[in-house]
């Protein structure tokens, strides 16, 4: 039996990467939609982002050493960065802006690759740990950084205004948000078991082909890679993965880690951690965790999953 | 004696001959006549329930004493009624075969790949 889907999409820009939207809904309710998903990528990146100085997140970075009271939205995306730092012991670090800066990604990549910046000298900064020494106060809902410390929301942002995105389309129908590659969908379109989404291999350019396609439903589907956002600093390759261990960008033996979860904030923590942990490590973490599902691929390219992931697979 | 003794075995052994081919032919006839029961039954019967009881003449001894006692006394009999209890034969019934379920093929709508 072949089936296809004929839904409403649409695709705008917004955080840096291609957004694109489906909504299983009629042509006029799709449409307020779409409009109503855009303003809200606007909105948090107008409030999230590292490389807008007038950004919300900007305004606390330069506030450190003092407490600064925080909008709802910053709470919210902070407090569960915050949460996902203590979850991975301190592997998943929202406070590697300024490392992150240092291995030379200190505007977006669009005008890094436009500019053909390099980065400085890879002064390391050391983490470790620094992500507890932010404070936060619940009933001034305020927040605390030590002073000099700065913190970089970039990828856990974007999986929180893709989830939602699904949230806010959802009592319209069956919807499937793509953030630039981090998948999260709502309910399954009619008459499959799932949206029909692939995972790409390891790709340098802008085209990808698919290694393999699942079926995703009420769930998220993030991909971490190196293989993309990369550049050099002094002759070295570096790339926008920080290993809070080192402060330097990660070693790692892996290109891409793509991980399935319930929801968008833990697919992108996971993966993120998955390659900063490298191949062996990560396949033996992911395998003893029953609620997700994995696809790594090395850096000969090979590929290997997870158990679960044959309950997804097409 | 010698001679004496291989004439009543050779007698003996003859008639052991011949029940076994009278017997051989019973159950032939037996087996016909099963089959003959089973194509009588519907394409798709399913098991019978009851026991089928046949019962037929047969020439054979039941029980085959090698013994010497066994050789030299009456351990054959004729024209004996022999009663076997046969088990219900599983019939065939037609497979029920089911179709696979359908499985649906279709291209990936978008994919999941690093930031770019």
């Amino acid at each position: 039996m072949s089936a296809t889907i004929t839904c409403p999409s649409t695709t705008f820009r917004a955080m840096g990467c291609q957004i694109e939207l489906w909504l299983e809904a009629d042509e006029v309710t799709a449409v307020a939609a779409f409009d109503a998903v855009e303003k809200l990528f606007a909105e948090n990146e107008r409030a999230l982002s590292r490389f807008s100085p007038t950004s919300e997140l900007s305004r606390l970075n330069g506030r450190s050493g003092e407490w600064t009271p925080v909008s709802d939205l910053l709470w919210d995306v902070l407090e569960e960065a915050l949460i996902w730092a203590a979850e991975t012991d301190g592997l998943f670090d929202p406070t590697c802006l300024n490392a992150l800066e240092a291995a030379g990604y200190a505007v977006s990549f669009e005008a890094m690759a436009a500019a053909q910046v390099n980065g400085r000298s890879q002064t390391q900064y050391a983490l470790t740990g620094q992500w507890s020494s932010i404070q936060l106060d619940p009933a001034h809902q305020a927040v605390y950084l030590p002073y000099g410390l700065r913190i970089d929301l970039g990828g856990i942002a974007k999986g929180y205004t893709a989830q939602q995105a699904v949230d806010l389309m959802s009592p319209w129908g069956a919807c499937l948000v793509n953030a630039g590659g981090d998948l999260v969908a709502g309910a399954a379109p009619q008459n499959l078991p799932g949206w029909p989404v692939g995972i790409a291999r390891p790709s340098a350019d802008g085209n990808a082909d698919n290694a393999l396609s699942l079926w995703l439903e009420n769930a998220a589907l993030a991909t971490s890679g190196i293989d993309y956002r990369r550049w050099q600093v002094n002759g070295r390759a570096a790339h926008h993965l920080i290993d809070p261990r080192s402060g330097l960008p990660a070693i790692t033996d892996l290109l891409t880690a793509t991980v399935w979860a319930a929801q968008a904030a833990e697919a992108e923590v996971r993966a993120t951690t998955s390659l900063i942990m490298g191949q062996q490590r990560s396949l033996e973490f992911l395998e003893n965790q029953p609620h997700l599902a994995a696809v790594l691929f090395n850096t000969e390219r090979e590929m290997t999953l997870t158990t679960n992931v044959s309950r997804l697979a097409i | 004696m010698t001679t004496r003794n291989k004439s009543h075995r050779g007698q003996q052994f003859g008639s052991l001959k011949i029940a076994v081919a009278t017997g051989s032919l019973a159950a032939a006839l037996l087996g016909t006549q099963l089959l003959a029961r089973q194509d009588a039954a519907a394409a798709t019967a399913v098991s019978q329930q009851e026991t089928l009881t046949i019962q037929v003449p047969a020439d054979m001894p039941t029980t085959l004493n090698t013994s010497p006692a066994g050789l030299s006394g009456s351990g054959v009999s004729n024209q004996r009624q022999v009663t076997l209890d046969l088990q219900p034969i599983p019939q065939a019934a037609v497979p029920q075969i089911n179709a696979a379920p359908s499985v649906v093929r279709m291209a990936p709508l978008t994919q999941t790949r690093s930031s770019r």
